[in-house]
């Protein structure tokens, strides 16, 4: 006996559970503003108000399913056995009257506007919405027919809005009975839950990323589009008034506020950053683009990988992208570039304004800066320098070099180092290379395609070259293992006091070098380290946004992120290392314009020659000028 | 006539494969030379062809490639008769015939290892200067490799020319040089132009050599019309590759016409 009494109070418990989460669960069906932060809801047979999150009136209401407010009064259509009545409230949810409709149909929206109610019926024969009108004075109901398609209603004390398609195009119509209707005609048709902004010629539409506002005067209207991405998820409870719009967030049961000012303020420009490879999911852009919006919140950052380079260049050279900024390699960039089909970014303008003493980002600016003063594309991010590991440094006991390095200044180093620990290697191939091409852009003139080699700066380098490699202070074997690395710095050449432009990646050489270098790929050492937000940080300040038309390479860097532990041993979590970084940066001198100085692969093989004795300087400089000269002007 | 049909039959397959294979690829290479970019695809006329001509590393790849292939056809070819009429007189020269075929199986990335290695160095460097230096081992791959083939068609058709026209010389009174001048000559003419036909098509093709042996930009008298036409491709320039490449092939055309003409002739 004692068992089954048991198994009946746990039944009931049961079902208590159930129906109060039935209570809870069920979402509402329908939301409206009824006053100052008070809003009414339609949720399962039950009207309620709430001010803020607490639930102030409360009344059974069977069958509701729309909810609209007018002059205080609260209409709640409420369907039940194929019948269909409209019930009015007073705020405090009393019923002060009732309007049966009869059975209409599938009712897909309801407004009231104070001398009809409205409804968006789907007819089941056409397969087509149309527009009821309920008199509420003489009871009678009236279909228009004047529209083909009838979606998304909204009413307030004169006139009713829906969206419609007239047979031409999309429009939103204005409807004042008895008078006629007056179409409102879309540029940009784009549908959703429709609100109108009481007591102003204005309307709202939600949109599935984005809220429009649009005014009309004249026939005329102005859409304006904020862009809140994820919002067509949320906006099908949502109501507006003159100071902004309503989003009710079924999941996290909260109302979102969107003030029409706040709106306009992030109303500027969505950039699109595109590319064939690049990978907006990854952790690494993600962050960067949260960083750079809590930056420059007036900016929405979209992504668009094409997959293929020529799909890519087949639109950009249409004319007809809206892309605003790509990452490519330089040698694509630099093709796209010439053909002038870049947006002119001098809208960008306040930013540089803003930024006025970054001479890096002023360098960037500048690049590609035509005669005429147009920016057709945000240069390339390349900036180089060295980065030099201090405990390293420390530990050999040489001293910290400071601004104004030379390369000779290296090769002294690298001289010392090697005196005290003939383990330490200096530079890799890689460096060397850098050398090389740092060298060659002051040789180089780009736009006459003019090669001129044989002068001291350049022949300075092929010694410092040389003097590195037969002194043993390359380190040929590589290994995936990064060296630490704290502070960098640029480096001077003692020919020309050109400052080095480059940062490159992090060393990856075996041992404890204590140099290193980093480049576009700064982030690089950042991401390897603990501090992940940091690292997205300083992309977004100084990668993302100034490179975004030119060269963001995130084909590794995303590795290094992902890959976090792996690179642990690099001492970069502290923010003074990105105020080092940064000021490096902002040291680095404006130069020419950057191309792959480079050249072709081979030249490499010639400065080789020239280090291991087999040719001399002279004739080293010949073949790499004429192999270059061919290269640049073939 | 109905064996005609048949043939035309049996012939379609072949001529769909040209088709597909070569003349539609051909066609959209001369329709690639008269735009002005892939993308935009706007007609040009030949503004391409203006710029190529212009352009004074096309000239010197058109030089080049013409200053190397007059004297290494003539220089195969030459080594190519020789070879056959001193095995003809050799009678066949049994299985050493083969040896001559073998550099054609060779990769060619090995053998330019040893042509560097073996003409590598200052030496001839200080001799010829430095560029033409470089051509030189290209110019010796090409004899090595092309020689063998061209001597198996020689020494085939020297093998077809009746022996009593020999012996008939022979009893009137002609010496060696004067058989091979006279009869020799003569017999094989149409297989010479074969020979050298294919001997200009081969020299056109030692861009893979010569980019083997001193990559992308070998110097400026080893620079061709192949050197020109990839380092283009690598630059996606595709309008001017495809310029090259329908000038490459008028002249290939020309050639092989002339040749094919000139057998005829002597046929």
């Amino acid at each position: 006996m004692k068992k089954r009494i048991w198994i009946a109070v746990l039944i009931g418990l049961i079902l208590c559970l159930n129906a109060m989460a039935a209570e809870n669960g069920s979402a509402p069906a329908d939301m409206c503003l009824i006053g100052e932060d008070m809003f009414a809801f339609a949720q399962k047979d039950t009207l309620v108000i709430r001010a803020g999150e607490q639930t102030i009136h409360r009344a059974q209401c069977e069958g509701v399913r729309y909810v609209n407010q007018l002059d205080g009064v609260i209409y709640a259509l409420c369907e039940k056995n194929d019948s269909a009545c409209v019930r009015a409230y007073d705020e405090e949810l009393n019923e002060i009257g009732r309007y049966d409709v009869g059975w209409l149909g599938q009712i897909d929206a309801f407004a009231a506007n104070g001398t009809h109610l409205c409804f968006i019926v789907m007819n089941g024969a056409t397969y087509s919405s149309e527009l009821y009108l309920y008199d509420m004075q003489t009871g009678e109901m009236e279909c228009k027919e004047d529209f083909s398609w009838v979606m998304s209603l909204a009413a307030d004390d004169e006139r009713i809005a829906f969206q419609c398609f007239d047979g031409f195009q999309d429009a939103i119509a204005l409807h004042i009975p008895p008078e006629a209707v007056t179409g409102v005609a879309f540029e940009q048709p784009e549908f959703g839950e429709l609100l109108l902004v009481p007591d102003m010629d204005a309307c709202v539409i939600i949109g599935e990323d984005d809220i429009h506002y649009i005014t009309w005067d004249e026939g005329k209207n102005v859409k304006k589009s904020y862009s809140v991405p994820g919002i067509g998820q949320l906006g099908a409870l949502a109501d507006a008034d003159e100071n902004g719009v309503y989003v009710y967030d079924d999941a996290q049961d909260e109302m979102l506020f969107y003030s029409y000012e706040m709106l306009a303020q992030t109303d500027n420009r969505t950039l699109t950053i595109a590319s064939y490879v690049i990978n907006a999911e990854s952790e690494y852009m993600k962050d960067s683009v949260r960083f750079f919006r809590g930056i420059h919140p007036e900016y929405t950052i979209e992504f668009r990988a094409f997959g293929e380079l020529d799909k890519m260049r087949l639109e950009l050279m249409s004319g007809k992208s809206d892309i605003d900024l790509i990452v490519a390699y330089d040698s694509v960039y630099a093709d796209i570039a010439a053909s002038g089909v870049f947006a002119d970014l001098r809208s960008f303008a306040p930013i540089r304004e803003a930024e006025e003493n970054n001479e890096l980002l002023d360098w960037m600016f500048h690049v590609l800066e035509t005669e005429n003063g147009e920016l057709y594309a945000m240069p390339r991010n390349d900036p180089r320098a060295w980065s030099l590991n201090e405990s390293e440094f420390a530990r050999l006991g040489l001293a910290l070099p400071q601004d104004g390095w030379t390369w000779d200044d290296l090769l002294s180093l690298a001289r010392q180092a090697k005196q005290i620990d003939d383990t330490i290697y200096t530079v890799d191939m890689d460096a060397m290379n850098y050398l090389l091409e740092q060298a060659l852009r002051s040789c180089v003139d780009i736009y006459t395609g003019k090669v001129d080699l044989d002068t001291p700066h350049f022949r300075h380098a092929l010694e410092i070259y040389k003097a590195l490699y037969e002194e043993g202070h390359v380190m040929w074997a590589l290994s995936d293992e990064p060296v630490l690395c704290t502070a960098q710095t640029p480096l001077q050449t003692g020919a020309s006091g050109q400052k080095i432009r480059y940062i490159r990646q992090p060393l990856l050489a075996e041992g404890e070098s204590p140099f290193a270098y980093c480049s576009g790929t700064v982030m690089g050492v950042y991401t390897a380290g603990d501090d992940m937000d940091m690292a997205a940080e300083f992309m977004a300040n100084y990668y993302l946004f100034p490179t975004m038309g030119g060269v963001v390479s995130d084909s590794y860097m995303p590795l290094y992120y992902t890959d976090a532990e792996r690179y642990i041993r690099f001492d970069c979590t502290d923010t003074e290392h990105v105020e080092n970084l940064i000021g490096l940066c902002d040291r680095v001198e404006t130069g020419m314009y950057s191309i792959f100085t480079g050249g072709p692969k081979e030249i490499y093989s010639d400065v080789l020659a020239y280090a291991e004795g087999r040719i001399d300087q002279d004739r080293a400089v010949e073949t790499i000028q004429k192999k270059l000269n061919m290269y640049i002007n073939e | 006539m109905r064996t005609r049909q048949r043939a035309l039959w049996w012939g379609l397959p072949l001529l769909f494969v040209f088709v597909a294979a070569q003349a539609v690829p051909f066609a959209y290479s001369v329709w690639y030379s008269l735009i002005n970019n892939s993308f935009q695809q706007e007609y040009v006329g030949l503004k391409n062809y203006a710029d190529m001509f212009r352009n004074e590393f096309f000239l010197q790849a058109m030089r080049n490639t013409a200053l190397f292939t007059c004297p290494a056809v003539i220089a195969v070819l030459l080594f190519a008769l020789l070879l056959a009429a001193a095995f003809r007189e050799l009678d066949g020269g049994g299985s050493m015939r083969m040896a001559f075929v073998l550099p054609m199986l060779l990769p060619s990335a090995a053998v330019t290892l040893v042509f560097d290695l073996l003409f590598g160095g200052d030496g001839l460097s200080s001799l010829l200067g430095r560029d033409m230096a470089k051509t030189v081992p290209v110019f010796f791959l090409y004899i090595w490799k092309n020689t063998g083939l061209l001597f198996i068609i020689l020494f085939s058709a020297m093998r077809m020319v009746p022996k009593d026209r020999y012996e008939a010389a022979a009893l009137d009174g002609a010496g060696r040089v004067g058989q091979f001048l006279h009869i020799t000559l003569p017999s094989v003419s149409g297989s010479i132009l074969f020979s050298a036909t294919y001997a200009v098509m081969q020299a056109f093709r030692v861009f893979k050599e010569a980019y083997l042996l001193y990559g992308a930009y070998p110097g400026e008298n080893l620079y061709m019309m192949q050197h020109y036409m990839n380092n283009h491709f690598s630059k996606l320039n595709f309008q001017n590759v495809a310029a090259a490449g329908v000038v490459f092939a008028a002249i290939c055309l020309v050639l092989t016409s002339v040749g094919i003409r000139a057998e005829e002739r002597v046929m």
